[in-house]
């Protein structure tokens, strides 16, 4: 007869779960008929055990954590001197850039119709052709002539402004470039785009969700206690197939949102945010819809459909790369006039 | 925190209290049993969880955070804290095995051996610090960490395989010095002797 095989590192597999069924039934197989090999598994096993009940934690010191973050804190007023991370430093800059932008645009603009004028005060022919206005003052007094000679053949030194002329150089003044007036500076062009972004993040894995339950009053209760300063409403869209998986703090144009992911069938993603702002905010080129008296705003950005509307004085916005429709309908369920 | 910090540090800040702090019992744990000093422990720890606030940026959202601590932990640790210490001598495996099956053979053991044992508390844990370093972190990490061999070899740097010789080795080695110690202690009966 031939001696047995006894098992060694196969009891420690079994023992720590790493086999597959085959092996698993082959070595359980050879415990029950090897009494060697079953007081080895036995015995290791009791090791384990109690190594896990033995070794545990402890009850840390109670101040560590206290200790932990008050380094964290000194750590984070240190931090203010040195450089910021690229990805920190751009969404707090990129409106004060923004705004110097439009502000060199605005001199450019302001300079260059200065530049132009120049010229054409040292060209009243010129002026007289384009019928560009000249101001008075900046011209020889016109001499009074009752024969009024062709504009061509004016004294160039000499332009004769008729009253049409001067009627007509206050549509040409107002005919210069526009500077961007209030409103639309307070646009965000960038808000659907960057709504859309964070969707994409989750979807990469790339925005962790701070709390995961499935709970919209502890999700509600969660933004409350971040520091979510307006009243969150997490949507129940159980009846709609989407379970909620959880959420998070987040921001949308430098102000703090309540960001919750949703998953659907096909383990499809609905994110959805709120922050406080207007829908005056949102930029051109939304397909506008209404319903129950409430204004959305749909944009479609490469594949994701993005639909906001204002609740009070707070934005919500629904994103996803599901049928635009169902996205739509999403929101007309849960949008509640305030 | 700070007033000072804007959204995305404020953002940032909470993830990583959220994702890190609930870790820091079981970091401290295991700092604990390889400093064997509790202020060093406690040191360990706050320098860890710096550590890793620093380069939360590197930490890739999704992958197991508490692993990532500990990798973090063990570094600083092998660095700074760990001093010229006299590793007791290893055995060979031969002669473990043949320990370990004399010591499986001559004593009689059951779950009350456990129980009394536990009962000795700091006397017992001299059988786990006992254990060379790397044989101790094996069962910290799998048997009380719970990690799986894959996250245990990268806290450690190491082989998968590595981490299976030494846990092998880790249990039977402990085995022995707990019956050992059970003995001595009257909670375990010598038998077939």
């Amino acid at each position: 007869m031939a001696e047995t095989r006894h098992f060694k590192e196969e009891i420690q597999e079994l023992l720590d779960n790493r086999l597959d069924p085959e092996a698993r039934l082959e070595v359980e197989k050879h415990l029950e008929l090897c009494g060697e090999c079953r007081a080895e598994s036995e015995a290791l096993r009791w090791t384990k055990q109690f190594s896990r009940q033995q070794y545990a934690a402890e009850a840390a010191p109670a101040k560590l954590e206290e200790n932990i973050l008050a380094a964290l804190n000194l750590d984070d007023r240190r931090s203010s001197h040195r450089a910021l991370p690229p990805l920190s430093w751009w969404p707090q800059q990129r409106a004060i850039l923004a705004y110097g932008l439009l502000l060199c645009v605005a001199i450019a603009l302001a300079l260059s119709y200065f530049i132009l004028r120049e010229p054409l005060r040292k060209s009243p022919e010129l002026v007289a052709q384009q019928e560009l206005p000249v101001k008075p003052e900046l011209s020889p007094p016109p001499q009074p002539s009752p024969e009024s000679a062709p504009s061509s053949q004016r004294s160039p030194t000499k332009p004769k402004l008729s009253p049409k002329l001067k009627s007509d150089a206050k549509p040409q003044l107002a005919a210069k470039p526009k500077l961007p007036t209030r409103p639309e500076l307070l646009t965000k062009p960038q808000l659907p785009a960057e709504v859309a972004q964070d969707y994409r993040s989750y979807k990469a894995g790339k925005l962790p969700l701070l709390l995961q339950t499935e709970d919209v009053r502890e999700m509600e209760k969660f933004f409350s206690e971040a520091g979510i300063t307006f009243k969150t409403r997490v949507f129940d869209l159980g009846m709609m197939n989407y379970r909620l998986v959880g959420g998070g703090v987040h921001q949308v144009i430098n102000r703090r949102s309540a960001l919750f992911v949703y998953r659907g069938k096909g383990d499809s993603i609905l994110v959805c945010q709120m922050y406080q702002g207007r829908v005056t905010e949102l930029p051109a080129g939304a397909v506008r819809r209404e319903n129950k008296g409430i204004q959305f705003h749909i944009y479609r950005m490469k594949g994701l459909t993005v639909a906001f509307w204002q609740e009070g004085g707070v934005i919500c916005v629904l994103t996803s790369d599901v049928d635009p429709e169902e996205v739509v309908q999403l929101a007309f369920a849960k949008a509640v006039k305030v | 925190m700070p007033n000072s910090l804007t959204f995305d540090d404020e953002h940032q800040r909470i993830q990583f209290e959220t994702l890190t702090l609930p870790f820091t019992k079981s970091i401290y744990n295991t700092a604990l049993r390889l400093t064997h000093r509790p202020e060093d422990a406690s040191d360990l720890v706050q320098e860890t969880f710096l550590r890793a606030y620093r380069t939360f940026s590197n930490f890739t959202p999704g992958t197991n955070c508490k692993a990532w601590l500990f990798t973090i932990m063990y570094s600083i640790f092998v660095n700074k804290y760990r001093k010229a210490q006299r590793e007791p001598q290893l055995v060979s495996i031969e002669e473990l095995e043949e320990k370990f099956h004399r010591s499986l053979a001559t004593t009689e053991w059951d779950g009350h051996v456990a129980r009394n044992l536990r009962e000795f508390g700091t006397k017992v844990d001299q059988a786990l610090s006992e254990l060379p370093e790397s044989f101790r972190l094996a069962v910290l990490l799998v048997d009380v960490e719970e990690m799986s061999y894959e996250e245990a070899a990268t806290v450690l740097h190491c082989p998968v395989g590595t981490v299976r010789s030494r846990l092998f080795r880790a249990r039977k080695l402990l085995f022995v010095e707990l019956q050992q110690f059970a003995r001595e202690e009257g909670y375990a009966r010598s038998a077939k002797v």
